[in-house]
């Protein structure tokens, strides 16, 4: 949790190290569901948010875990365990490791993937479209690329998955993302449909503690929010507020808001907040420790209820490489 | 659309009470109440243990802890209900510097059996005293028991009549909103010093389920009216957790700034969160200052953000009314008085801090530093006041606002009035000197030895450089010793495959501020003296430094040669105009951002191009083992600088090109260790990382095994870690051991191919001329030549089929810096006399 600004200067940090008390002891931990081996976090390697943006570790990542480790979870409780390590093996085996942003979205109970794979300059061929769909041509059905333009100058593609693509009885959506020059850093996608590109979100990206005219702006003029009591808060959730970058995306049907670089005591809360299943919760809350240095993403969409006329979350979404 | 400005008002100006060096010991976590807004029940009792008797003692008697405080604070709980509390009160009495000793209580047993007057005796003077209410029914309600408000009030009198100092605490909630006037009146009539207005702290009620929280817009007029009433009476109150711009002419009696609190270590994960979305704009959302709403207050209010405005200026606003009778503080003698500093040593330890006297920062002036006991005290001046700043050698169990590497920064009692202007002061300190702190800053401020520390040794502990670098190795000693150097700039390199190379850049150069920007030109006259360079070339550096441009000097040596580098910035259209003039070279724009020359014995054997590449030209110059390394640990190269270095002779012909690669971004990844191991240098590898150093560049010369290099930068390799004060001076170069007769080779690059030579070419396929050193005629002339004058023209009579660009004459100075005078070899006495008495500062008559 992140300590209250003020109290960092008045606290006497680390009073039981100072008194000699013995810390109190950890709670076992309970095995996972994935059968694969927990992968554990290296010292020397580098952590990337969910546009690849190297971070420094929150805490000392010795004894700690990989955050892939709670997709591979979320792969098993959605009973695709192995279905989702191969699409994870088989980029990882093209990108490297650390390399491909991935996305666990719940909606109504519901678990979703997305893969992201950054390319800014288009300069790395094995990340390019052709490269990762062959990667995965044999692990998942191929994306229909009929309808897509010969060139688009893109700096991110994402392959959306569920259990059924992962199971090979449907195709994934393919998705490209645009920079804007727009302020400030605005980005656009588009997803290939069969009758070609389509449109799908704007996103701007802004620091929380500068940006906030833009931020309030960006919210205020949300036609998915309606007028809340709360005003921006019902978007800004002040849990969450507490992170390095927002991001407010305009979709079709609902807005979206990302906190970047949330940490893992946030996440955990953000889970239970968003219902997400009680089983990725629990191993998450008995890991906590070991994903502390760890930041992570997440973001929710936000629609208005026809029958209420309230706006709720109808998605959220937790962002992390593998 | 909001006014964008608001007067900022310092806060915690009000109540001379409080805030101060202040120790708050929590130990009873029981109560003889259940006020509907506390947490002592439900949040910390069967929580936390407190902090027990003897714990106390052991915390008492630690100077760690007890250094400074004045007042001590007993929290409870309702700590009359403990009966360890006269020892508590005893040990707090004990600690030599406490003035001031305050419980806090809700007075309901102060007048049984002569308790306030036995407290008094026993060494308490101060009563912290919760009154939330101004009539029984109201007090009664919230504190869940009948009678309690009579008890309250026979208690205040009990301990007005005992001679206690009593300050009322009031928690603002939904419950006494509309009665906050009453009970500040009621708090004066009962003999309050002073009154203290909390906004309600939801610690285990995130969802306020208990609906105590007020709407801030609501609350506001309530809490005017009843500062406005208090201030009538001359009641000083401050008022806590409560937005301040909400606070209208009263704005600055709100601090949010809390005593040091002693608790278990787990309280703080579990405290009530607080912000404001205007946090990052706003002046009053500094320590100390604002918090903003509580995540919970957010979750039913909002963000206020139409309502609140952030502070946008600072305007200080006259003293608030004082207490003679209380030791504010602000106003505490010092105990013991500062050292005087004589006017040298002063600016000398001014400037180890990278200030003058007179400088302007944060918005304060920079005064004279002092001694104080175990550190240094740094003064300055801001609005009228007088501040000071403590640094003391880095203790990470005191408090202090900042910590760089080797010092803690803190500061003595200031007025309060001026603790929001000083801030942006505070801020530029702390960066300015974690910028300039690699570990070694205590020491180097230790000096007369006043912090207690060993003597500073040197930073850089030279293991036996060459003959031919001696004089250079002294003269940047000379600068470390007398401070005008930060040894974060003195960077070492290392050839791989090439042991005894001794190599060294140093950046002088005012645009990273090592040294102060008017000792930048004379230090690096008193570098180059060593290095034999021609005049014109030193009047060259010296122009350029006068144009602010980045300029290291270097030096690569072996026992048989010294080869001498200078490194002028180009970034800009301009200093890339001047520097393609000045050399006679083509620097083709906008790509160059560097330019070397590389000098034996004064003369130009080659110089190199630097230019910005993107990681697809990258790919395109080199698919070697260097891209491959960086990949492999997961790096891309687009987060990474990459320069491509095209190194030509004296005729402007290419020799070679080389790699480099920025990678003080990813210390953790320990590349300058791998790059080495990767070459196949494994003593190298295990220097490099012993080195306290982290890397800043890695580079490849491109199409031969040869010309790999290793670059340590200005940090040391984990702050986090134990400051290089504790591991000793870095020694460089890395002592790597000495092959054994028969043993491998050290680089693998080595067993395809003799050792290099001292006067082998620098490239198998380019070989490096006999007459290259000579077709350079600029060259040659400005070889033994004293600085021109500012008039005089370095001429460059190279044949326009030769260097096309340099085909006129031209005066180096002069339109290097036309402003200024042509610098002259003029020395600061300190540095020159080091440079003329240094052993080696000789010119080497031997070529590398």
């Amino acid at each position: 949790m992140t300590t209250r600004r003020h109290l960092e200067l008045a606290r006497i940090d680390a009073l039981d190290a100072v008194l000699g008390r013995a810390p109190a002891p950890p709670a076992p931990i309970a095995p996972p569901l994935a059968r694969r081996l927990e992968e554990d976090a290296r010292a020397d390697e580098i952590l990337r948010d969910y546009v690849l943006a190297p971070y420094p570790p929150r805490r000392d990542p010795t004894g700690g875990l990989r955050a892939v480790n709670l997709l591979i979870e979320s792969f098993a409780l959605a009973g695709v365990e192995d279905e989702g390590v191969r699409v994870i093996d088989r980029l990882r085996a093209l990108l490297g490791l650390g390399r491909t942003v991935w996305g666990v979205k719940c909606a109504d109970g519901e678990l979703g993937w997305e893969l992201y794979v950054y390319d800014p300059g288009r300069a790395r061929p094995e990340a390019q479209v052709d490269a990762i769909v062959g990667a995965l041509a044999d692990v998942i059905p191929p994306v229909d690329r009929r309808a897509a333009p010969p060139r688009i100058d893109h700096h991110m593609v994402s392959l959306q998955l569920d259990a059924r693509v992962l199971r090979g009885l449907a195709a994934p959506t393919l998705t490209y993302y645009v920079h804007g020059d727009d302020e400030p850093g605005a980005s656009r996608s588009y997803t290939l449909t069969h009758g070609g590109l389509q449109l799908a979100n704007l996103y701007t990206f802004h620091d929380p503690r500068q940006d906030v005219r833009a931020l309030l702006a960006r919210v205020r003029s949300s036609v998915h929010l309606g007028t809340p009591a709360v005003g921006v808060a019902a978007l800004l959730w002040p849990e969450l507020h507490r992170c390095r970058r927002i991001c407010i995306a305009n979709k079709r049907s609902a807005d979206g808001v990302y906190w970047s670089g949330v940490d893992t005591d946030q996440l955990a809360w953000f889970l239970g907040r968003m219902a997400w299943p009680a089983a990725l919760r629990a191993n998450l809350d008995a890991r906590r420790a070991r994903y502390g240095h760890l930041a992570w993403d997440v973001g929710i969409d936000v629609a208005i209820d026809r029958a209420t006329g309230a706006a709720h979350p109808t998605r959220s979404a937790i962002y992390a490489t593998s | 659309m909001r006014p964008a400005e608001r007067v900022h008002r310092p806060g915690a100006g009000a109540n001379p009470l409080r805030p101060g060096r202040e120790l708050l010991l929590s130990f009873a976590f029981r109560c003889n109440f259940a006020c509907t807004f506390c947490y002592v029940e439900d949040g910390l009792a069967g929580r936390y243990r407190g902090v027990s008797l003897e714990e106390a003692r052991q915390l008492l008697t630690d100077p760690r802890v007890t250094e400074g405080v004045t007042r001590i604070v007993l929290s409870g709980g309702e700590v009359t209900l403990d009966r360890e509390l006269p020892a508590f009160i005893a040990l707090a009495r004990a600690v030599p510097s406490v003035e001031h000793v305050r419980i806090q209580t809700n007075a309901s047993r102060l007048a049984e059996d002569g308790l306030a007057a036995r407290l008094v005796a026993l060494g308490v003077d101060e009563l912290f005293v919760s009154l939330h209410a101004a009539d029984a029914a109201r007090c009664d309600a919230i504190t869940q028991r009948p009678g309690s408000f009579s008890a309250i009030l026979a208690g205040l009198d009990a301990a007005r009549a005992a001679g206690a100092t009593i300050i009322t605490n009031t928690v603002v909630c939904a419950t006494n909103v509309h009665a906050l006037a009453d009970i500040l009146g009621l708090a004066h009539d009962r003999g309050a010093a002073a009154a203290e207005l909390w906004g309600y702290v939801p610690r285990v009620d995130a969802l306020d389920a208990r609906r105590l929280l007020v709407r801030v817009t609501e609350a506001a007029p309530h809490v005017h009216a009843a500062l406005a009433a208090a201030e009538a009476r001359g009641l000083p109150v401050t008022v806590k957790y409560f937005p301040r711009c909400l606070l209208g002419r009263f704005a600055h009696l709100q601090s949010d700034a809390q005593p040091r609190l002693v608790i278990d270590d787990a309280f703080w994960q579990s405290y009530p969160q607080y912000g404001c979305l205007y946090e990052g704009v706003c002046a009053a959302a500094v320590a100390d200052g604002c918090t903003g709403l509580s995540d919970a207050y957010v979750r039913r209010f909002g963000w206020e953000e139409d309502a609140l405005v952030p502070f946008a200026r600072e305007v200080r606003t006259p003293d608030a009314p004082t207490i003679a009778a209380y030791h504010s503080w602000a106003h505490a003698p010092e105990v013991r008085a500062p050292a005087p500093l004589d006017a040298h040593d002063g600016a000398r330890l001014l400037a180890l801090v990278g200030l003058a006297e007179g400088d302007l920062i944060g918005g304060a002036t920079a005064l004279a530093p002092e001694r104080i006991a175990g550190g240094l005290r740094l003064r300055f001046a801001i609005s009228g006041e007088r501040l000071a700043i403590d640094l003391r050698p880095r203790d990470d169990a005191r408090a202090c606002f900042a910590r760089t590497a080797s010092l803690d920064i803190s500061h003595p009692p200031w007025p309060e009035t001026t603790t929001i202007a000083a801030r942006p002061l505070l801020a530029a300190l702390a960066a300015r000197l974690r910028e300039r702190d690699d570990g070694g800053l205590a020491r180097m401020l230790a000096g007369g030895a006043t912090i207690s520390e060993a003597p500073r040794p040197s930073a850089i502990d030279w293991t036996a450089p060459p003959p031919p670098a001696r004089g250079f190795a002294a003269a940047i000693e000379a600068a470390l010793a007398s401070g005008q150097l930060d040894p974060r700039v003195v960077e070492p390199s290392v050839a791989l495959g090439a042991p005894d190379e001794w190599r060294v850049l140093v950046n002088p150069s005012p645009l990273r501020r090592p040294a102060p920007p008017d000792d930048a030109r004379a230090l690096t006259r008193a570098l180059l003296a060593p290095l034999a360079i021609p005049a014109g070339l030193a009047a060259l550096a010296d122009a350029w430094l006068a144009a602010d441009r980045v300029l290291y000097v270097g030096a690569a040596a072996t026992a048989s040669g010294l080869r001498t580098k200078l490194y002028l910035q180009t970034a800009s259209d301009a200093h890339r105009a001047s520097a393609a003039h000045a050399l006679g070279i083509a620097l083709p724009a906008p790509e160059v951002a560097l330019v070397a020359i590389d000098l034996v014995d004064g003369e130009l054997v080659a110089f190199k191009r630097y230019a910005r590449i993107t990681p697809i030209q990258a790919r395109a110059e080199s698919a070697g083992p260097l891209l491959a390394l960086l990949e492999a640990r997961g790096l891309l190269l687009g987060e990474l600088p990459l320069l491509l270095a095209t190194r030509h002779d004296a005729d402007d012909r290419l020799i070679d090109r080389a790699l480099h690669v920025d990678v003080r971004a990813f210390p953790q990844l320990a590349l300058g260790p791998a790059w080495a191991h990767a070459c196949g240098d494994e003593a190298a590898a295990t220097a490099i990382a012993a080195s306290g150093r982290a890397t800043r560049v890695i580079s490849e010369t491109l199409g031969t095994t040869r010309g790999r290099h290793v670059y340590l930068g200005d940090r040391t390799r984990s702050r986090r870690r134990s400051p290089r004060s504790s591991r000793g001076p870095m020694r460089w170069p890395p002592a790597i051991p000495p092959r054994a007769p028969g043993s491998p080779p050290r680089s693998a690059t080595s067993t395809s191919r003799p050792a290099p030579s001292r006067s082998a070419p620098t490239t198998p396929t380019r070989p490096r001329a006999p007459s290259a050193r000579c077709s350079r005629p600029s060259m040659a002339r400005w070889r033994g030549r004293s600085a021109p004058p500012s008039t005089t023209a370095i001429t460059c009579t190279r044949s326009p089929t030769a260097i096309p660009r340099c085909a006129s004459r031209r005066s180096i100075a002069t339109r290097s810096a036309p402003s200024r005078r042509t610098p002259t070899r003029t020395v600061t006495p300190s540095i020159s006399a080091i440079a003329r008495s240094t052993p080696g500062a000789t010119r080497s008559t031997r070529h590398w």
